[in-house]
């Protein structure tokens, strides 16, 4: 059982600097970090090479910086991972990835099962899964929260807003996992050692024979949107207090 | 002075075990400080993580860290349980290492394994009822017989001395300081858990007897007469160590200043924006960046076996009082609220303590620095 995962390094969406007045999103000194659920897509990768043998290889479309999570991969147990050289990880568009990722699977030479977040934490356009299985024409799962392999056959669990529905494929597919699939494991600092000492291999968009690339839309214009918090106090006795704060919870629809 | 740049492999070291001790010992850190056991499932866990072997070298299993990394797990462990961070500052830098360096090829193959499967951190017992900082004028002896040693004597103070499965001991062979490593389940072995420690809850602190304790030759660390310079030199390290635990719960104790003075309100205002409280948190964070380069020149020093004594001492001794003002001014900040058991700054005031007590008292530290700098 041979496993791809797409690896993605993005901006830190917790140190964003925000302008107040106009949501001008400063990138300058911002640090870089795996996208968050992609750590979920490896975990799961992890757990079906557990049960079944085989290779979980990390694809990763980034610039130099990248490394940094590439080796977080490496170190979660990924045995190895590929990095197509780009100047930016916001250079391109859904369908230009999606062209660049299905050359790239090129490189390895069989794979089964191809692993992806729902979404990443910066474009988060989750339109990624949808245009790698129409490009390579192979069977598609999203939104899993669990998967199971039997033989040829892979089961997932699609979690959906108000259902749940079990769907069966044949491999080789491709799956978009959501954060409730598990719970990524912490690297032990052994594996992080042993991490930086794991192959990864490094292309250019040239060693793919890609000049041009297509894309359909382009980013007009960021901004960060701030958050207008309620601050309700509520004061009184503990048992008057509970009772408004329920009242309050459900009028908001969050219970 | 060179300053070991961050690097991505570092970064990651660090990341996970903030990711570990949030996820397992933030959880029970008040619970270890009050029941003052730490948990074996804890200890089976770190070891997974590899915090039980973090400057073992790799051909032994261990991470082979260097001081200069070393020294970032202990800080942030601190900031989150003083006692567990003693533990694997007293196994890492003291009983592990101590078998590690001077033990021979045999014994480590043989024994290391067995103590990285146990889970189980090694005590390292040097300092005796009579008397901690004057070390050379033991009175525990291990008299030499034809395959191996009798050993008789007490120590205390001794850091998980209760629940370890080996101890590396100090003690007296003819005129001269000798250490072994013995097995605690050894005939005539008595141990005594002391009660009532003010902080640094968790890891035990035991006092030991042994009386007529046979100690097969193999166990020997290094040459006969060796044990005293070997146990210093140990010392070295672990006065950065505990630096790098000082510095942890300063950081710690200024981390949770911040967030309560930006928090509390007084006279209609955050206190945050009161001058009283800006400038003890101006003077606190001054005072733990000289601290943190203190450390990491000694750390810088050692793992480049350059000559560390004074740096280590003054690492220690400079560190362990910032971490010492560091609680007693969180606790000025946070007012009530700080005096109460539950508040992290409470137990880091109590934690802070031992630092300025251990691995070598102040005074004697000062001695160290003074002797080094007179050269007499």
């Amino acid at each position: 059982m041979n496993i791809v995962t797409l690896l993605k390094h993005v901006y830190d969406e917790n140190q964003l600097k925000i302008e107040p007045s106009k949501g001008d999103v400063d990138f300058a000194g911002v640090p870089g970090k795996i996208s968050t659920f992609d750590r979920n897509a490896i975990e799961a990768a992890l757990r079906l090479k557990q049960q079944h043998g085989g290779l979980v290889t990390a694809l990763t479309i980034g610039s130099e910086e990248s490394i940094k999570s590439i080796r977080e991969g490496l170190a979660m147990g990924v045995d190895k991972a590929i990095l197509i050289k780009i100047n930016s990880h916001l250079q391109f568009d859904a369908l230009a990835l999606g062209n660049i990722i299905a050359k790239a699977l090129e490189k390895i030479q069989a794979w089964d099962l191809l692993l992806c977040a729902e979404g990443s934490t910066d474009t988060y356009t989750s339109l990624l899964p949808g245009i790698l299985a129409s490009k390579l024409k192979l069977p598609l799962i999203t939104y899993a929260r669990s998967l199971k392999i039997d033989g040829k056959y892979l089961t997932g669990d699609r979690s959906l807003e108000r259902k749940a529905v079990t769907v069966q494929v044949e491999l080789p597919a491709i799956v978009s996992v959501v954060s409730e699939i598990n719970e990524p494991r912490i690297p032990t600092l052994l594996q992080i050692l042993a991490a930086s000492k794991k192959e990864v291999l490094v292309y250019t968009l040239e060693d793919l024979g890609l000049s041009q690339l297509e894309q359909k839309y382009k980013t007009i214009q960021l901004s960060g949107k701030g958050k207008e918090r309620k601050k309700i106090v509520l004061e009184g006795s503990l048992h008057d207090s509970v009772a408004r704060l329920v009242d309050a919870l459900v009028k908001e629809g969050l219970v | 002075m060179a300053i070991q740049k961050s690097n991505d492999t570092l970064d990651m070291l660090i990341s996970a075990t903030v990711q570990f001790c949030e996820k397992k010992i933030a959880p029970i850190a008040d619970k270890i400080d009050r029941d003052d056991i730490i948990p074996e499932a804890l200890y089976s866990e770190m070891r997974d993580q590899g915090m039980l072997s973090l400057i073992l070298p790799q051909r032994y299993g261990g991470l082979g860290l260097t001081y200069s990394s070393y020294i970032h797990v202990l800080e942030i462990v601190s900031k989150y349980s003083a006692g567990v961070a003693l533990s694997l500052e007293a196994h890492n830098s003291l009983g592990l290492e101590h078998i590690a360096k001077y033990g021979s090829e045999e014994l480590k193959e043989n024994i290391i394994p067995e103590i990285i499967a146990s889970a189980k951190p090694v005590a390292w017992a040097l300092t005796e009822p009579r008397g901690g900082s004057d070390a050379k004028r033991m009175s525990t002896t291990a008299l030499a017989k034809q395959d191996g040693y009798i050993l008789n004597g007490s120590k205390t103070f001794i850091t998980h001395g209760f629940s370890a499965d080996k101890i590396v001991v100090m003690a007296k062979t003819n005129d001269s300081i000798s250490a072994f490593v013995i097995d605690a389940d050894s005939e005539g072995v008595e141990r005594t858990k002391l009660q009532g420690k003010m902080g640094t809850r968790g890891s035990d602190t035991a006092e030991i007897h042994f009386n007529d304790v046979f100690i097969p030759k193999d166990r020997l660390l290094g040459r006969e007469g060796e044990g005293f310079e070997q146990a210093m030199e140990l010392l070295h390290g672990g006065r950065i160590a505990v630096g790098a635990m000082a510095v942890g719960m300063a950081e710690a104790c200024i981390d949770a200043s911040i967030m309560y003075s930006k928090q509390r309100e007084a006279f209609g205002s955050k206190i945050s924006r009161f001058e009283a409280i800006r400038f003890y948190l101006a003077d606190l964070s001054t005072e733990l960046e000289a601290a943190k380069l203190l450390v990491e020149k000694a750390a810088s020093l050692r793992d480049n076996g350059l000559p560390h004594r004074k740096e280590a001492a003054m690492a220690k001794y400079y560190a362990s009082q910032v971490a010492m003002k560091a609680a007693r001014t969180a606790i000025q900040i946070h007012g009530g609220y700080g005096f109460f058991s539950g508040s992290i700054v409470e137990r880091m005031y109590r934690d802070a303590k031992l630092l300025e007590i251990g691995e070598g008292t102040n005074e004697v530290l000062k001695l160290i620095i003074s002797s080094e700098i007179l050269r007499d």
